[in-house]
């Protein structure tokens, strides 16, 4: 009688250890339900990026005073400046301006050190194509305006993870305290 | 509702199922909470979150008990005294117990943030138990707390006890209890200092009631409020219809909901003159806000001292809930109230 209870009982105290065992590590597993999901339905869906993102860049032509800092301080030297001097004014006077995306590794060097910021760094990033020459942006190209996609009513737009964590700061301070 | 994480959602509607249609309770259904949160009534238990626990025997002949709570890693070089709490859980008198699941996390997390002991008081409860037996229980553990030697087991509670500096706190119609076992001590304090001027006094009171904290505290009246018609259907925790169940199940047979227990404004309520200093915490979606904006206009007239805190996104019953966020701000919000009013604060110096 007795050796048949204690086999029964350390037979469930053997179930019970093991199912505790399985089931920690389950622990992790079912904790992601409860999360949202991190991924978004591009491109339907857009994450709206920060301010200083990366994207392409965009040129000032009439800024520019050919002085060809943005080409020295390049890792790759990819700005094609082809300036001319004007002797009547003692002046360059800039005749085309290239830079080519797919060579460039968007390190924003050339945006940092131009001293007359004709160049700056755009939210654009949706460069793809189906010509690699076509990447080859000249003035009149690095000169538009980026796309808005805040405009466009069919793309839902998301914002990504620093933005949220601003306004869970925010949110800490929404309630009122007051002292009578 | 629907920006409310899942967990919340389930419990909400568990809590729902556990009503039936004519307003009765279904405690087997709650009880199930009251399993996995048992605590060793020999040995204190020490617990994951540094807090250890144990059941204490108050009143054996009403079988009133409670829980009490105490953080483990306390520094030996030179303790503090520790503060204490007196815990009403909420459930509209009817409800829940201190040993309910939410609850006792509830009370570990303010015993691990707050660095006190939590005693939270197992009142009987209504309709076996109507007005008075709650507010009974609770000032017979304010007097147990106040006349035993050693209120608190010595080797759960190693630290020295401050009780100069006891804080009353509850939640829903644990708030309600807090207001009314506060008045009542109060004025039991008043006429023990009014006696003591003829005779010699018997025994000094230990106990100070140093302040209130009333979470979303269970109020009510005959008439309808704005804010209970427009958030009647907001949360699933409570409503107009079982708020008047629960009033009717415990207020005295034949008492409507403007009995004193239930409406506490306006020129009729007595305030001692040792009432402590309250704090009152409402939510913007909660029912009983207006009772809650009521019942501060009644302390402000009577010259006491509160602190309003309003969480812009709170439903009743929020703080049951870790996964929201106004919940650990509601801790926090709680330990800068406590610091304002320990004995030996600035306050009370300038006070």
């Amino acid at each position: 009688m007795f050796p048949m209870l204690t086999g029964f009982i350390s037979y469930g105290q053997q179930t019970i250890r093991a199912a505790r065992y399985i089931g920690q590590s389950f622990i992790i597993t079912l904790s992601h339900t409860n999360r949202l999901p991190i991924t978004i339905h591009y491109p339907y869906e857009k994450s709206i990026t920060s301010e200083r993102f990366r994207g392409r860049i965009h040129f000032e032509f009439d800024k520019c005073i050919a002085c060809e800092v943005c080409v020295r301080v390049c890792p790759i030297d990819l700005p094609l400046v082809d300036w001319r001097f004007e002797k009547d004014i003692k002046r360059k006077q800039l005749l085309n301006y290239s830079i080519d995306f797919g060579v460039c590794i968007f390190c924003g060097n050339c945006v940092e050190y131009c001293p007359t910021n004709c160049l700056s760094m755009t939210e654009e990033y949706e460069l793809s194509t189906y010509d690699r020459h076509e990447l080859n942006y000249n003035q009149i190209a690095l000169s538009r305006l980026p796309i808005s996609i805040m405009g466009d009513y069919t793309i839902q737009t998301i914002r990504n993870s620093p933005q949220s964590k601003i306004d869970e700061e925010k949110s800490w301070n929404s309630r009122t305290i007051t002292d009578y | 509702m629907s920006s409310l994480p899942w967990t919340v959602r389930i419990q909400a509607a568990a809590f729902q199922v556990a009503q039936r249609q004519d307003g009765s309770i279904r405690r087997p259904i709650l009880f199930l909470s009251d399993l996995k949160t048992g605590a060793s009534r020999a040995t204190p238990s020490p617990d994951v979150s540094e807090v250890r626990s144990t059941d204490i025997t108050i009143d054996v002949s009403r079988g009133l008990w409670a829980r009490v709570f105490c953080p483990t890693a306390i520094a030996d070089d030179a303790p503090a005294p520790l503060p204490v709490f007196v815990y009403f859980h909420g459930g509209g008198f009817m409800l829940f117990s201190a040993s309910f699941g939410p609850y006792d996390t509830f009370c570990r997390r303010l015993c691990r943030k707050l660095r006190a002991v939590v005693v939270s008081v197992n009142y009987r409860l209504a309709p076996e138990h109507r007005f008075p037996a709650a507010y009974d229980d609770g000032v017979a553990t304010l007097r147990y707390l106040d006349e035993t030697p050693t209120p608190l087991p010595a080797d759960l509670v190693p630290a020295p006890v401050d009780f100069g500096s006891c804080f009353l706190i509850g939640d829903s119609s644990g708030g309600n209890m807090v207001h009314h076992v506060a008045q009542r001590w109060a004025s039991m304090s008043s006429a023990t200092s009014s006696q003591s001027q003829s005779q010699p006094p018997l025994r000094m009171r230990r106990l100070r009631l140093a302040g209130a904290v009333l979470i979303q505290p269970f109020f009510g009246g005959e008439e309808r409020t704005e804010a209970e018609v427009r958030h009647d259907k907001a949360c699933r925790i409570l409503s107009v219809a079982r708020a008047d169940l629960y009033w009717r199940e415990f207020l005295p047979e034949g008492a409507s909901r403007d009995h004193p227990a239930a409406r506490v404004c306006g020129e009729g309520v007595e305030l001692a003159d040792t009432f402590p200093p309250a704090m009152v915490v409402t939510g913007r979606i909660d029912l009983l806000k207006d009772w809650h904006a009521r019942y501060v206009e009644t302390l402000r007239g009577k010259g006491k001292r509160v602190r309003v805190v309003e969480y812009p996104d709170a439903f009743h019953g929020f703080y049951a809930f870790p996964e929201l966020a106004d919940s650990s701000k509601l801790v926090e919000d709680i330990k800068l109230f406590v610091d304002d009013h320990r004995s030996g604060s600035r306050l009370d110096a300038c006070g």
